[in-house]
């Protein structure tokens, strides 16, 4: 038996190429979320100004989310629930003008880049630390975020302790945001390793450093801007609320 | 004497209803012929020759039209049958011509064994029986076999759409040669004015079901089918229109589920004439399952395990022992440093610090309730590989993989490491044979069966499962060693810096391989389709058409809207339209006979090279996606290649 196939395109809608977007799946806590993290639409010839509108699926199950202005997109996390997690997830965009359904342009069967596959910019490490719980150590190669060994058996042990990521890393970003304040222009020196984190800046949606790294009260601003929104992509609060109440409903 | 088709009646004090069994093997994930692959593998391995040392062998071959008798095949289903069939809620026999026959035999093994000739012969050995006559219980209960719950057969009758298989066997026992056929139905059904059982039988004999012996009729049914058996004994399985059989799905079901015992030398798979033995499956592997694939498979058979599995063989071949625990380790939730004889945790920290695999032999005791408490043991294999990205983990019993365990993976507060469970030893294997869901994908403590034979199952089966996370947890504690992924949700190295990694990828995966390419090249097809605003056209294409000698071709055009996520194909709605409107949708064709339209599809026999049929009537506002089904002579580009 042999096959072939073919497809009408009776709205002249345009399809857009895979490579110009990027999306990042997550999961912390049991729950999914995922963010859309570059739409580039350059030279494709579409308004800057089209609606964007992001479904993800999973077999049978889908869900549906409106990502705003294709000039001004939503950059924080949302979520995955009610998918079907025995399959596989996949995501569509889609595009059409404001206040008018009809679909200008998609992109069709786009699979997350895995986070988990990645290098972290924050190594963790086991360390005896007597009593503390962690501690950020910065030395030449970079930050590397420091557990008590005796606490937790490993790094994933600490990182799928809600109450450590919740508690723990804002406070462990903060400190490296100020250790990059103090000198901004190592964010463009590709052979400082701060470099790497101009990137994460711009994916969270943050500024860079203030220009003047002694002006402490600007530096102070900055990274409390960094952290708020840090813990806003990745909705800290939420997730330790929900970890207490599950803790609760089991008494 | 001849065999003929046996349709039971229903009688009184018979239950009547639907074969729940079925449903058993209908897992979400899992496809029908990924389920089947594992029958079709696991019986032959059950029913090794006492006398093999050597591989069990397996062909698989999907026969296509002109390779089979046709002729033979339309005897054997009947006109009678597939109204019986559409009687029992099945779908109406496909066109004899166009379809294909399965042919799974094994060799180096026992065939049926037992008795044939009185269906109420119970007891282990009793292998005719148990294939012909019995549902919910087999006769392999002796040494711990892979199958038991005496379910599975029902998957070869689902993956045909005549629901018949036909068994030619030469029994080791005796070299006695038997040949016999079997209908299983959904459900009871009735046909005129009568209501008949769902199991039926084509076979000789009238008091009850009886084997056809006559060598002249079982040399036709083999030249028939084109058998390769010739005096050996064995089974050979007959299974008329296999539907949705994918020669790909079904290599990469044999190297997720089967890797073990083809790589340990105790299975060799022909599928289609393509060989799959110790001396290729990892150049196999390599081509039909890379990394990326086993992850969107959710196998842990990823080039690096693959390794892993590769050199526990090895090392068994070799007679190299594993750090045995003492008893009693699995009396508490986690290992105490007392368990292992003296400097063993140190040197499998050691190990496991240097990302070398360690093994560990762990003993428990198995308490049947009508006998003695018997040790035995399983090992555990692990290694932590710096770069592994998942945890990757398989629980093997004997050859068969258990494939929905895991519990390494369940352990989020380890790191993540491969692990490998063996059982081995015939008491425990029988045990968890017991404990295991009739699919054989997992275990399940509460299962009567084991209740009935054993005393505190739950504790034998809870050291077998925990002892992965337990082992790697002990182990682990008290290494130090940096975490380059820890965190990498939260704080991602932008990809262009990174190294770009792969689960089992770097110094962990194994040896560089040749690369085997499996499907042939695809050639032009002979027909091309052309979708309008609101119409779709299917024509010859071109020089490629079909020529008047390769005709007629038969064809199925299948059509449907385009929602906005699920297959077209399977949302379709007799709502959307109903191509048998012959006023909504005016076919114009020529050079071709159309012989059905029903809801998205029409079906047409194309007679004239240069032939044409256009299909109007669609809403202009929806696409529409169309596709062609169509049988070829010889070299059409599969189904599986689209």
């Amino acid at each position: 038996m042999a096959r072939l196939s073919a497809r009408s395109n009776p709205t002249g809608l345009k399809e857009i190429d895979r490579s110009r977007v990027s999306i990042s799946v997550s999961e912390s806590a049991g729950r999914r979320t995922f963010i859309l993290e570059r739409l580039d639409l350059k030279d494709t010839g579409l308004a800057d100004n089209l609606r964007v509108v992001v479904l993800a699926r999973a077999g049978n199950t889908n869900v549906r989310h409106e990502m705003g202005a294709t000039y001004s997109l939503a950059h924080e996390s949302r979520s995955l629930d009610g998918l079907d997690r025995s399959q596989p997830l996949r995501f569509r965009i889609l595009l059409h003008g404001e206040n008018d359904p009809k679909l200008i342009a998609s992109i069709e069967n786009l699979r997350p880049r895995d986070d988990a596959q990645s290098e972290s910019l924050l190594p963790m490490e086991p360390a005896e630390l007597g009593q503390r719980i962690w501690k950020l150590d910065i030395n030449e190669d970079g930050p590397v975020l420091q557990f008590n060994s005796v606490v937790f058996p490993s790094a994933a042990g600490a990182e799928n302790f809600v109450p450590f990521g919740a508690l723990v890393l804002p406070e462990a970003l903060r400190q490296v945001m100020e250790w990059i304040a103090g000198d901004p222009g190592c964010l463009v020196d590709k052979g400082d390793p701060r470099s790497s984190w101009a990137g994460w800046l711009d994916a969270v949606g943050a500024e860079r450093p203030p220009e003047d790294g002694d002006d402490n009260e600007a530096v102070t601003t900055w990274c409390n801007q960094v952290v708020d929104r840090f813990c806003g992509r990745f909705g800290f609060a939420t997730q330790l609320q929900a970890d207490l109440l599950k803790g609760a409903g089991n008494d | 004497m001849n065999a003929n088709w046996v349709f039971p009646e229903t009688g009184p004090f018979q239950v009547q209803g639907r074969d729940l069994s079925e449903d058993n093997f209908a897992q979400e994930g899992r496809s029908s012929l990924a389920i089947l692959i594992r029958e079709v593998l696991q019986n032959p391995l059950d029913a090794r020759a006492p006398d093999n040392s050597g591989p069990v062998q397996v062909r698989i071959t999907v026969m296509q039209p002109g390779h089979f008798d046709t002729n033979y095949l339309a005897g054997l289903v009947s006109d009678e049958y597939g109204r019986r069939l559409e009687a029992s809620g099945g779908d109406p026999l496909p066109e004899f011509s166009t379809t294909s026959v399965l042919v799974l035999e094994d060799f180096g093994t026992t065939g049926l064994q037992g008795t044939w000739n009185d269906q109420n012969a119970d007891g282990p050995g009793e292998n005719w029986n148990a294939f012909w006559f019995r549902e919910g219980e087999g006769a392999k209960a002796s040494v711990g076999s892979n199958g038991r719950a005496g379910q599975g057969k029902i998957t070869y009758y689902r993956i045909g759409a005549a629901r018949a298989v036909f068994g030619f066997t030469i029994r080791k026992s005796d070299g006695q040669s038997l040949l016999m056929g079997r209908g299983a139905f959904r459900r009871v059904y009735p046909y005129k004015g009568t209501k008949y059982l769902k199991h039926s039988f084509w076979c000789t004999g009238t008091e009850q079901a009886l084997p056809v012996m006559d060598d002249e009729s079982i040399t036709v049914f083999r030249n028939a089918f084109g058998l390769s058996r010739l005096n050996e004994p064995g089974l050979s399985l007959v299974i008329p229109f296999p539907v949705a059989f994918d020669p790909k799905v079904a290599i990469r079901t044999i190297i997720t589920e089967f890797y073990y015992p083809i790589a340990s030398g105790n299975l060799e798979v022909s599928i289609g004439g393509f060989e799959i033995g110790a001396s290729n499956i990892e150049s196999v592997a390599s081509s039909v399952l890379p990394d990326d694939e086993a992850r969107q498979e959710k196998s842990s058979f990823t080039k690096g395990f693959r390794k892993l599995v590769r050199d526990v063989i090895e090392a068994e071949k070799s007679g190299s022992a594993p750090i045995q625990l003492k008893p009693g380790w699995d009396r508490t939730a986690s290992i105490g440093e007392e368990y292992f004889p003296e400097g063993a945790l140190e040197q499998l920290r050691t190990a496991l610090d240097n990302e070398e695999r360690i093994s560990v032999r762990c003993p428990v005791t198995v308490r049947p309730k009508n006998g003695v408490a018997i040790q035995t043991w399983f090992d555990v294999h692990l290694e932590v590989p710096e770069d592994l990205d998942r945890v990757e983990e398989a629980y093997i019993r004997r050859d068969l993989l258990i494939g929905s365990e895991s519990y390494l993976a369940a352990s989020s507060y380890l790191q993540k490491a491969r692990g490998l469970t063996l059982i081995e030893e015939d008491a425990l294997s029988a045990f968890l044979a017991d404990a295991e869901e009739p699919t054989h994908l997992k275990w399940n403590g509460s299962r009567p069966r084991l209740a009935e034979m054993y005393t505190n199952p739950q504790a034998t089966l809870r050291a077998v499962r925990h002892a992965a996370p337990r082992l790697l947890a002990i182990i682990s504690n008290g290494m130090v060693k940096r975490d380059i992924k820890a965190l990498a949700k939260y704080f991602t190295r932008p990809a262009e810096e990174g190294k770009k990694h792969t689960a089992g990828g770097g110094k962990t995966g194994g040896g560089d391989t040749p690369v085997v390419n499996i499907p042939p090249p695809p050639v032009r097809k002979p027909f091309r389709i052309s979708a309008g605003a609101d119409r779709v056209h299917v024509l010859s294409n071109g020089s490629a058409a079909p020529k008047a000698e390769d005709l007629p071709v038969a064809c199925v055009l299948e059509l449907a809207y385009e929602g906005l996520d699920q297959d077209p194909f399977k949302a379709y709605d007799p709502f959307d339209f109903d191509l048998a409107d012959e006023a909504a949708h005016p076919v114009t064709v020529s050079g071709a006979t159309v012989t059905s339209r029903t809801g998205n599809r029409i079906g047409f026999n194309v007679t004239d090279p240069e032939f044409s049929l256009e299909v109007p009537g669609f809403d202009s506002n929806i696409r529409l996606r169309a596709r062609l089904n169509y049988t070829e002579k010889s070299d059409g580009t599969s189904v599986s290649e689209e």
